[in-house]
């Protein structure tokens, strides 16, 4: 099994994101940490679950890498954010990827039985726009610049295409 | 500030008394030091465990876990935290000084919620242990606040 080198820091992330508005907030905020590789986006929970899967269109790894880290939203048209975080902490091969998860429902129910259900983060998405996008930048600060994030699995050449141009 | 400090609970299971002081001193800004508990190895954390499952004992927002522990591997002891009835949802944060990306995985594959590393250098360390606490102690929501 290749191992990825220390210098690999090559970083995709994956935002599952119906709302548009939402998204391009945390494209600019994301971009702001220093990041130059474009986010992968799924729109719906389905897409997601496509995704992570490598099915139909997402089955060439070189183009869909798999992510290092995925932010998913709770409430998602279809298959529900919920379904696929336990989707994914299911499954041995994905469950060490970190997921953030950013949700406007703030019941200590879901919250607690998100972080059961392996979630590795929970922030509460704010209604403000300038709230909203700078907790998504505390949120990127923390989880790319800080934080060290497990192998994904790929081989290290997928990776170059995916790097920042500044780390730290 | 508010005058609960957020309802922060922090455990910090660590043996070095350098790394006790920096990270002690970090956190203040985020939780009163009544909120702070000192564990340095596995057997005397297992006494805490049994102490909230009793019920004598909250649980915590947030707990920092060292890998260097005298009586046990911090990845053993993040599988036992984690299969415990009582610490399913409970963040924890590996705070270590070692790189190998296999100990990453296994951490995240442990059940630990994340991982940073204790840079060499101060000022690093510093800015590491000031992102760690901003984000598990303001921003992320813990299923377990004292409000």
């Amino acid at each position: 099994m290749e191992q990825p080198t220390p210098e690999d820091r090559a970083i995709a992330i994956l935002i599952v994101e119906d709302n548009d508005t939402d998204f391009i907030v945390f494209e600019r905020a994301y971009k702001e940490c220093g990041a130059t590789n474009p986010l992968i986006r799924c729109k719906t929970g389905d897409e997601a679950v496509a995704y992570v899967n490598r099915r139909g269109e997402y089955s060439d790894p070189a183009r869909a890498p798999r992510p290092k880290l995925i932010v998913l939203d709770l409430n998602l048209p279809g298959t529900d954010g919920r379904d696929v975080l336990h989707l994914i902490k299911s499954d041995a091969r994905l469950r060490r990827i970190p997921v953030v998860v950013l949700s406007t429902s703030h019941t200590d129910e879901d919250i607690h039985a998100t972080y059961a259900a392996g979630a590795n983060s929970y922030v509460a998405k704010p209604s403000d726009f300038q709230a909203f996008f700078s907790a998504v930048k505390t949120l990127m600060e923390y989880w790319v610049n800080t934080a060290e994030l497990p192998w994904n699995g790929d081989p290290p050449s997928h990776a170059h295409a995916y790097r920042f141009d500044s780390v730290k | 500030m508010p005058p609960n400090m957020f309802g922060n609970r922090v455990i910090i299971i660590e043996d070095s008394e350098p790394d006790r002081a920096v990270i002690g001193e970090m956190l203040a800004e985020y939780c009163t030091a009544d909120k702070i508990s000192y564990f340095e190895s596995g057997s005397s954390f297992e006494n805490y465990l049994a102490s909230v499952a009793a019920g004598n004992d909250s649980k915590p927002t947030l707990i920092l876990v060292d890998l260097h522990l005298p009586d046990c591997s911090g990845v053993d002891l993040i599988r036992s935290i984690r299969s415990h009835p009582h610490f399913v949802a409970v963040p924890i944060v590996v705070l270590t000084g070692i790189v190998a990306s296999e100990t990453i995985t296994e951490c995240y594959e442990a059940g630990a919620n994340s991982y940073c590393l204790k840079a060499i250098d101060m000022h690093d360390y510093r800015r590491n242990l000031k992102s760690l606490c901003y984000n598990w102690l303001h921003l992320a929501v813990s299923p377990h606040r004292d409000i």
